[in-house]
C-alpha cells in the first residue's frame, strides 16, 4: 500500500521562516510537492485532504506539541505507517532521548542546513522503505 | 551529465530563494527584536509570570532555527546563549535581577548586531559545518569521550578516573557496537583500545568506522601493544591525533584528552597596512577564505591604534607607502615593547633580493613579492601567526599547567572587576591551595608533584567555564576569576571541585595516593578592587587551612 516513491510532504512549524525555508529546499533540490501550515490542528485538518507520504513536524508548538500530533496521526488508519520526522530546537541528549522513544522515523536539528535538507528527507524515506 | 546539471540548477535556485530570506529576515529584524524586548519589558513591570517568560523563551528558541538555517551563525549562537538565560530564569536558578534584566536586553541588541555584521561580511556556507555541534558546546555538557576496548580492565579504570574530572564516558566492547549504538551527541574524542589477532594494522579501517560514527571532526585516541615506527606511522596516515604504546599511564591520557577538549582557537589576526586598495583587498580575501581575521589600514599613520584594538598576530605591510615607507613603520612598532613579538611580513612589488633583505633587518620577518598567490600566502601568514601566538602564550601561560601565570591573571581579574563594577555584576574570587604538597613532594618526589599539579589544572578546565579564568598564582596555589557568580554560588561550585579533587588517585611507580585542596572566596562588591580580592580569598584561604584543611570558606565569614 505503501507508494514506491515519496511525492507529497506535510510540514507543520509556527515559525513563518522555518516553513519557508523547507518548502523552498525540498521543492527545489528534493523536487517534491510540498504543502505547509503553521500549527498542529492545521496539519490534523489538512491530512485527509492532501495525503501525504511523509509528515515534517516541529516538536514545540503552541498549540500541540509535535508528539502530541505523532500520536494522533498514530489513531488515524490511512496514516498510520506514514513516516513522521520531528523538527527541533532541542539540544538535551535526555530530551532527544524521550523524543526518539516516541518511534519517530527520524529527528532533524535545527538549525539545519536547506541544502542537505532533501537528502536527509530522502534517506529517511529509503530507510523507512527500502528492503 | 544531465542529472548533475539538473541538481546544479536547483541548488542555484535554492540559493537564490534562501538569500531572498535573509533579506526579509533582517529587514523585519529590528522590529522583531523590540517586540521581543517590549515583552521582557512588560514581563518586568508587570510582575513576573511563568507564562509570560515561556512564551518569550520560545519566541527566542524560534529565533535560533530561524537564524541557523538561513546561515546567520552567530546570531543564533547568541541567540542559544540568550535562551540559556531565560531558562534559568524559568527554572527559578536565576532570579530576575535588575542586572539579569540588563543583561537580557543587552543580549536582545547583540542579536542584532551579530545579524547585521555576519550579512555585511557575507554569508558564509560553511556556518552550517558545524551546526550539530555548536549546539551542545554551548550548553557547556559534559565532554563526552566513546571509549572502545576489547580487552584489559584499563578502559574501567580510566572512566572512574576521568569521571573525577567531570568527564562523561561511554563505553563499547566492538568497535561496530559503537557505529550501530552511539546517536545523537558527538564525543570529545574517541579512543580505541583494539588488539588485532597478529597485530596486523588496523588504523585506516577503524579510522574510517570512526568518521562513518561522527564525521570528521572527532579526535582519535590510538592504544596500541605496537611500539615501532611502521604502526606509528599507520596511526599517522589514518588521521589519529594520538598514538600511546601499552601498558598507559592514564595521566597522559588524562593530559591529551584535557589538550584536545579545550576550546577552539579563536581565528589569527592579521592586520595588511597597504595604500593601494586592489591588493590590501586582494590579499585580505584570501586570508578571510582561509578562516582568518583580518584588518585593512590604509594610512600607515593608523596602524599603532589598530595594534592596540585589534592585537595582530601577524602585520602585513606593504614597504611603499605615502608618508611614512614600511620599513620606517616597522622600526616604529618594534619600539613599543608591547609589539616587540608581533610577526611583521612585508610586502612589496620590490623582487631584489638584496633590497629584500635589507628589509628584514629592520624588524620584518619575511618579504613577499605582490600580488601574493593564495595557496602561498595563507600557509606563510598562518605559520608565522602560530609562531607569534604560541610565543605570547608561552609568555602568559604556566608551562607545566598550562594555566595563566600569576601577572597575566591579575590583569584579567583587572578587567573583570572593572566590568562587575560598570555593569552591577556579580563577581568571585577563589585562592586554591593544595593540603600538604610538600610532603607529596618529599614522599613521592618532583614528578609525582607536578602530576599532582597537572591534575588540578585538568579538574579546573573541565570544571569550570569557558568564561572563569584560570591562573596558577605559583607553586601549588591557584587563582580562579568567576564572573557573574557571587560567592555563596562560588562556594558550591569550589567545594564540588574540592570533593572531585580528594577523589582522584594519583599514580605513583608503586601503588596510589590522595590528596586534598583548601579554598578560600572572596566576592565583589564585598572586596572592590583586584587587590582586595585576592586579599579577601587568601585571607578565607588561611582560615580554611587553620580550621583543619580539605575544606572551602567565604572571605568573612566568621563560623
Amino acid at each position: 500500500m505503501s507508494t514506491i516513491s515519496m511525492q507529497r510532504i506535510l510540514i507543520a512549524d509556527d515559525e513563518p521562516d522555518i516553513l519557508e525555508i523547507s518548502r523552498i529546499a525540498l521543492e527545489t533540490v528534493g523536487g517534491f510537492e510540498v504543502s505547509v501550515c503553521s500549527s498542529g490542528k492545521m496539519l490534523l485538518e489538512q491530512l485527509p485532504g492532501f495525503g501525504p507520504d511523509l509528515i515534517i513536524v516541529d516538536v514545540l508548538m503552541p498549540d500541540m506539541t509535535g508528539p502530541e500530533v505523532f500520536e494522533e496521526i498514530r489513531r488515524q488508519p490511512q496514516f498510520n505507517e506514514v513516516p513522521v520526522i520531528y523538527l527541533t530546537g532541542v539540544i538535551q541528549e535526555e530530551e532527544l532521548e524521550d523524543l526518539r522513544q516516541t518511534g519517530v522515523a527520524d529527528i532533524i536539528l535545527k538549525p539545519f542546513d536547506p541544502m542537505t535538507l532533501a537528502d536527509r528527507i530522502n534517506g529517511v524515506w529509503k530507510g523507512t522503505h527500502g528492503r | 551529465m544531465e542529472g548533475e546539471r539538473d541538481s546544479r540548477l536547483a541548488a542555484d535556485h535554492l540559493e537564490k530563494a534562501l538569500e531572498r530570506l535573509r533579506g526579509s529576515f533582517l529587514e523585519k529584524l529590528p522590529a522583531r527584536l523590540q517586540a521581543l524586548v517590549e515583552e521582557w519589558n512588560t514581563l518586568q513591570s508587570e510582575g513576573w509570570s511563568q507564562d509570560g517568560a515561556r512564551a518569550l523563551h520560545r519566541s527566542v528558541h524560534g529565533l535560533i532555527g530561524t537564524a541557523g538555517s538561513l546561515g546567520f551563525g552567530k546570531m543564533a549562537k547568541t541567540a542559544r546563549r540568550l535562551e540559556r538565560k531565560l531558562v534559568a530564569l524559568l527554572e527559578g536558578t536565576q532570579l530576575p535581577t535588575p542586572d539579569v534584566t540588563a543583561d537580557v536586553i543587552e543580549w536582545f541588541e547583540r542579536m542584532g548586531e551579530d545579524a547585521t555584521s555576519e550579512a555585511n561580511a557575507g554569508f558564509d556556507p560553511s556556518s552550517f559545518e558545524n551546526m550539530a555541534e555548536w549546539g551542545t558546546t554551548l550548553f557547556e555538557a559534559r565532554n563526552l569521550i566513546v571509549v572502545v576496548e576489547q580487552e584489559g580492565p584499563f578502559a574501567s579504570e580510566l572512566a572512574l578516573q576521568l569521571g573525577h574530572f567531570g568527564f562523561e564516558l561511554q563505553m563499547f566492547r566492538e568497535i561496530g557496537e559503537m557505529v550501530s549504538g552511539s546517536v545523537g551527541r558527538l564525543p570529545a574524542a574517541v579512543i580505541l583500545d583494539l588488539s588485532p589477532p597478529d597485530g596486523e594494522l588496523i588504523g585506516e579501517e577503524v579510522a574510517a568506522k570512526v568518521r562513518e560514527a561522527f564525521g570528521d571532526a572527532v579526535p582519535l585516541v590510538l592504544l596500541s601493544n605496537r611500539s615501532d615506527i611502521e604502526a606509528r606511522l599507520d596511526a599517522v596516515r589514518a588521521g589519529c591525533s594520538s598514538y600511546f604504546v601499552k601498558p598507559v599511564n592514564y595521566s597522559d591520557v588524562l593530559e591529551t584528552l584535557d589538550r584536545l577538549t579545550r576550546s577552539e582557537p579563536e581565528p589569527y589576526r592579521i592586520l595588511i597596512v597597504d595604500d593601494e586598495t586592489d591588493s590590501a583587498e586582494f590579499h585580505a580575501a584570501c586570508l578571510e577564505s582561509a578562516g582568518l581575521e583580518t584588518v585593512t589600514v590604509m594610512n600607515p599613520l593608523d596602524v599603532m591604534s589598530q595594534l592596540v584594538e585589534f592585537q595582530p598576530d601577524v602585520i602585513l605591510m606593504d614597504v611603499y607607502m605615502p608618508g611614512c615607507s614600511g620599513l620606517e613603520l616597522a622600526m616604529v612598532i618594534r619600539q613599543e615593547e608591547a609589539f616587540v613579538g608581533v610577526p611583521i611580513v612585508f610586502l612589496s612589488r620590490e623582487t631584489d633580493r638584496m633590497k629584500q633583505i635589507a628589509a628584514l633587518g629592520e624588524g620584518g620577518d619575511d618579504f613577499f613579492t605582490k600580488p601574493v598567490p593564495p595557496d602561498q600566502l595563507v600557509p606563510a601568514v598562518s605559520a608565522r601567526a602560530q609562531r607569534g601566538r604560541t610565543l605570547r602564550l608561552f609568555m602568559e601561560k604556566d608551562g607545566l599547567t598550562g594555566l595563566f601565570r600569576h601577572s597575566h591573571i591579575i590583569e584579567q581579574l583587572e578587567v573583570a572587576v572593572r566590568r562587575a563594577d560598570r555593569q552591577h555584576g556579580k563577581l568571585a574570587v577563589a585562592m586554591l591551595d593544595i593540603d600538604g604538597f610538600k610532603e607529596v613532594n618529599d614522599e613521592h618526589g618532583h614528578l609525582v608533584g607536578d602530576q599532582v599539579l597537572k591534575a588540578l589544572a585538568y579538574l579546573l578546565r573541565q570544571r569550570l567555564r569557558m568564561s572563569d579564568v584560570l591562573g596558577r598564582y605559583g607553586g601549588d596555589e591557584y587563582v580562579v576569576v568567576l564572573p557573574d557568580t557571587d560567592g555563596a554560588a562560588a562556594l558550591d561550585k569550589m567545594d564540588d571541585i574540592r570533593r572531585n579533587f580528594a577523589a582522584i588517585d594519583h599514580e605513583t611507580g608503586h601503588g596510589s595516593f590522595s590528596v586534598t585542596l583548601s579554598c578560600g572566596v572572596g566576592e565583589f562588591p564585598a572586596a572592590l578592587t583586584s587587590h582586595e580580592l585576592i586579599a579577601a580569598a587568601d585571607e578565607a584561604l588561611y582560615r580554611a587551612k587553620r580550621r583543619g584543611r580539605n575544606r572551602v570558606l567565604l572571605a568573612g565569614d566568621e563560623d
